[in-house]
């Protein structure tokens, strides 16, 4: 995940919805659920565009789509001074977007959720009397509109087709379900996204394998492989075997011996190294250690015994121990 | 009638327990004060745990729960963790003890911590009924700790041994 100011994790929720589908409540309700920023097109308007708007642009802004392909008092057009905020807003923090084409602007973004929320026309018919306590002729004509400015808005504006599913990562319709279960819905969803970011898009030759495979990796032992699935598992950055520390040097100033642990944990500036051979060679690895600490005392490093590191492969459920492979080695 | 007869040696007894969680309750009261923390504890073993620090405190403060679990992915043969009961309460500009029963290598903490931290509460810190300190692998916020624990499997004050014995007031070393 990309961090943002305080080094927190940042990520962005795009909703696109059909109007009175529940789309905005949602997008409120998982703004607060995960204590985020939530931004609108009034936001937008209100708090961005003033800068380089007037009144009368303000105005033409609110009532056409057309109007957001003019250039504004500073060079640029309106499109893109709002595509320019939205990401440099998503630098700082994480967002929730509704509307805006956001889904479009963010479709490269590995760390975006991108969501449609629809409704059956009639729940939407009636929700839109009752809100504006109008006859069901007006209401279907007030939805005609309202979808046909939505639709204007991101065919305009980035040339695609909002009703376009592939634009999201899910389509949630909304009969049926209550706002906090299709909010739930939408965190689960990013929850799982955080673990395997990538985007919704990408060029033909952008697309290849791109995560480490553990499979790929050469390692010494097994128990190293095991103990970077459990890593994996909790979703823990590592690399294996990245720095090697000279410990000692001879009278030339060749390196006479060196210290490689097994992973390190970028997240936590720490390395792990296993200790999971025989006392014998144990007693070797521990002077190393101490070597270590004592030539480079900012480095953190954590030992797993053998002890302790069976106990983790019980209880991370790894099935095969790999007590006697391990033995013999080093 | 509970079969005692994996419950051994007793290592907290519950006068212990009190008089510990009296000094975390005191110490919470103390750097809480005049705030509204929430303690989110993490299910099921911070439930007792929890409970009685929170009717220590006198501070205004709310309890929330969150689980972790694991989950078979399509992608291969190993599982993943993930939030299996979220949150009902926004910890956005919270001040967040996280209230958990046993802390060993710290992996599924710096999990939650991760998880939780994006939502930008004011404050975050973990609170532990019983610290492994020598099976640590990274680097956590633990700023309230009951006892210090070696490696022996323990049971009893919310920790279980397949789902039972969680309810002993006690502390005790399990024994096969």
């Amino acid at each position: 995940m990309p961090r943002g100011k305080g080094g927190l994790e940042v990520f962005v929720i795009t909703i696109s919805r059909q109007t009175a589908s529940l789309g905005d409540e949602i997008a409120v309700e998982i703004a607060d659920k995960l204590g985020v920023k939530l931004i609108t097109r009034n936001y937008v308007i209100d708090n961005w565009l003033p800068e380089i708007a007037d009144e009368h642009d303000l105005h033409m802004l609110r009532e056409t789509s057309k109007y957001y392909l003019k250039t504004a008092q500073n060079g640029e057009t309106f499109k893109e001074y709002i595509i320019k905020r939205l990401k440099k807003e998503a630098e700082k923090q994480s967002l929730v977007i509704l509307g805006l084409g956001s889904q479009v602007i963010f479709k490269d973004y590995a760390h975006a959720v991108h969501i449609k929320v629809i409704c059956s026309d009639n729940r939407r018919v009636n929700r839109i009397m009752k809100k504006y306590n109008i006859n069901k002729e007006q209401a279907v004509r007030t939805l005609d509109l309202s979808d046909r400015k939505h639709r204007r808005y991101v065919h305009r504006l980035f040339d695609k087709d909002w009703e376009n599913i592939s634009l999201y990562h899910m389509s949630i319709n909304t009969d049926g379900l209550e706002i906090s279960e299709a909010a739930n819905l939408i965190i689960h969803l990013l929850e799982m996204k955080k673990e395997n970011p990538q985007p919704l898009f990408k060029k033909y030759d952008e697309i290849k394998e791109e995560k480490i495979n553990i499979e790929d990796i050469d390692f010494v032992h097994e128990s190293e492989k095991d103990f970077a699935e459990i890593l994996d598992m909790y979703n823990i950055k590592w690399e294996y075997e990245p720095s090697e520390f000279p410990l000692e040097w001879d009278a030339e100033g060749n390196i006479a011996l060196g210290f490689r642990p097994d992973f390190y944990l970028p997240e936590f500036d720490t390395f792990i190294e296993l200790t999971t051979m025989k006392q014998k060679y144990v007693t070797e690895k521990n002077k190393k250690v101490k070597l270590l600490q004592e030539l480079y005392p900012d480095v953190s490093i954590n030992i797993v015994y053998k002890k302790d590191y069976h106990k983790l492969l019980k209880r991370f459920g790894v099935d095969e121990l790999r007590e006697d492979k391990d033995d013999n080695d080093e | 009638m509970m079969n005692k007869k994996n419950i051994g040696e007793v290592i907290y007894s519950e006068e212990d327990i009190k008089k510990r969680i009296r000094g975390i309750a005191n110490s919470i009261n103390r750097d809480f004060k005049d705030k509204e923390p929430l303690l989110v504890g993490i299910l099921k073993g911070s439930i007792y745990f929890l409970s009685d620090l929170s009717r220590l405190l006198d501070i205004d403060h709310n309890i929330d729960f969150l689980s972790v679990g694991r989950f078979q992915t399509t992608e291969g043969p190993r599982e993943k963790v993930k939030i299996t009961k979220d949150l009902d309460l926004s910890i956005r500009n919270r001040d967040i003890i996280v209230v958990e029963d046993i802390i060993r290598t710290g992996l599924t903490h710096s999990y939650i911590l991760k998880n939780l931290e994006p939502r930008r509460p004011k404050s975050i810190n973990l609170c532990v009924f019983l610290d492994c300190k020598d099976q640590r692998l990274v680097d956590l916020p633990i700023k309230y700790s009951g006892f210090d624990m070696d490696d022996r499997f323990v049971i009893g004050y919310g920790l279980d041994y397949k789902e039972k014995y969680r309810n002993l007031t006690f502390v005790a070393e399990f024994e096969e």
